[in-house]
């Protein structure tokens, strides 16, 4: 079957994390990479760090590096015990590869970009987001990401898990 | 971890079109897995000309499942009013044997958009996925009118296969 990069997006909102579960126990397999895609909408270009990442987003970054608090500082993401523990249940299960990539600017564009530059075989989003804006169904994100994207892209409701 | 072992039904909406076919194919290379159910949910709306026929029986509540085995038989097709491609029946063979799983479809009459999200929840389905773009006259910019309902619509998680317009 080959390898592949199986995407999911995540604000760290209780969405986001219904949808990793969902991909966690319905889409990863054996052989697969997890790449966990976080984008910083709102940032300051203080650091010279992420002034280098800005265009292209973080490296990969291993899930042992990303559950350091220290070093997810540096890339400007605060990920939760809730979500650091579905992916090290992956991790350790599956043998699938669990790593992050970090972007910064507008979360629909860098999405998009991110698909074809990883590339990702597939991606897992939710359905809504930190918003507090109530849409009609779809987040903004979502809706987008779902009508550009150029992989398959699963839409995870919160009542769907 | 949990949903590892117990099987799944994982439903795949067709209208039989080139990306329909896109999506079944990726539903059963990238999802579904060894004795999980694979269901092919396709809605249609009976014209007048359907009247009078079996389906009249099957109407409100859809059709039964439709074994594999009766999916390929020519007579199904005039049982339940569905025009199926020999490419998809091929598919789904083929799909059954090399991924083991159970493959069924389920005929269901009406509004195609209400029929795929009712059936989500009355099969229920664990998940879905269904193409972009379909058989429809009107070409939207980026996806379907069904595609759209559903995904906006269903209670299980939905997955999109889109086809460019250089493909099929």
């Amino acid at each position: 079957m080959g390898e592949r990069n199986v995407g999911v997006a995540m604000d760290f909102s209780t969405c986001s994390k219904a949808a990793l579960r969902w991909a966690s126990t319905n889409m990863v397999r054996g052989g697969d990479r997890l790449v966990l895609l976080h984008v910083n909408s709102s940032y300051q270009v203080e650091s010279g760090i992420v002034h280098l990442w800005e265009q292209d987003g973080s490296p990969l970054i291993p899930l042992n590096e990303f559950s350091d608090p220290l070093i997810a500082k540096r890339y400007g993401v605060s990920p939760d015990k809730e979500t650091l523990n579905i992916l090290a249940q992956v991790a350790n299960q599956r043998q699938v590869e669990v790593v992050a990539k970090v972007y910064w600017g507008d979360p629909m564009k860098k999405i998009c970009e991110g698909i074809e530059k990883i590339p990702f075989h597939c991606l897992i989003v939710g359905s809504r987001g930190l918003s507090k804006v109530k849409r009609a169904l779809l987040g903004s994100v979502s809706s987008y990401v779902v009508h550009h994207a150029t992989c398959p892209v699963t839409v995870v409701k919160d009542s769907a898990f | 971890m949990e949903g590892e072992v117990i099987a799944r039904r994982v439903g795949v909406a067709m209208d039989f079109s080139p990306c329909s076919r896109k999506a079944l194919q990726w539903a059963a290379d990238n999802v579904a897995r060894t004795g999980d159910y694979l269901i092919v949910v396709t809605a249609f709306k009976p014209t007048s000309y359907d009247q009078g026929s079996e389906i009249m029986l099957w109407e409100s509540s859809g059709s039964p499942y439709i074994p594999l085995t009766e999916i390929s038989e020519p007579v199904t097709l005039k049982k339940y009013g569905v025009k199926i491609d020999a490419e998809t029946i091929d598919m789904l063979n083929t799909i059954a044997r090399q991924k083991e799983v159970v493959v069924s479809m389920k005929v269901l009459y009406g509004d195609p958009r209400e029929k795929i999200c009712e059936a989500v929840d009355s099969i229920p389905l664990s998940c879905i996925v269904i193409g972009n773009r379909g058989l429809g006259k009107l070409q939207r910019v980026f996806m379907g009118s069904v595609s759209e309902y559903v995904v906006n619509n269903a209670s299980c998680p939905v997955t999109v296969v889109k086809m460019a317009e250089h493909e099929g």
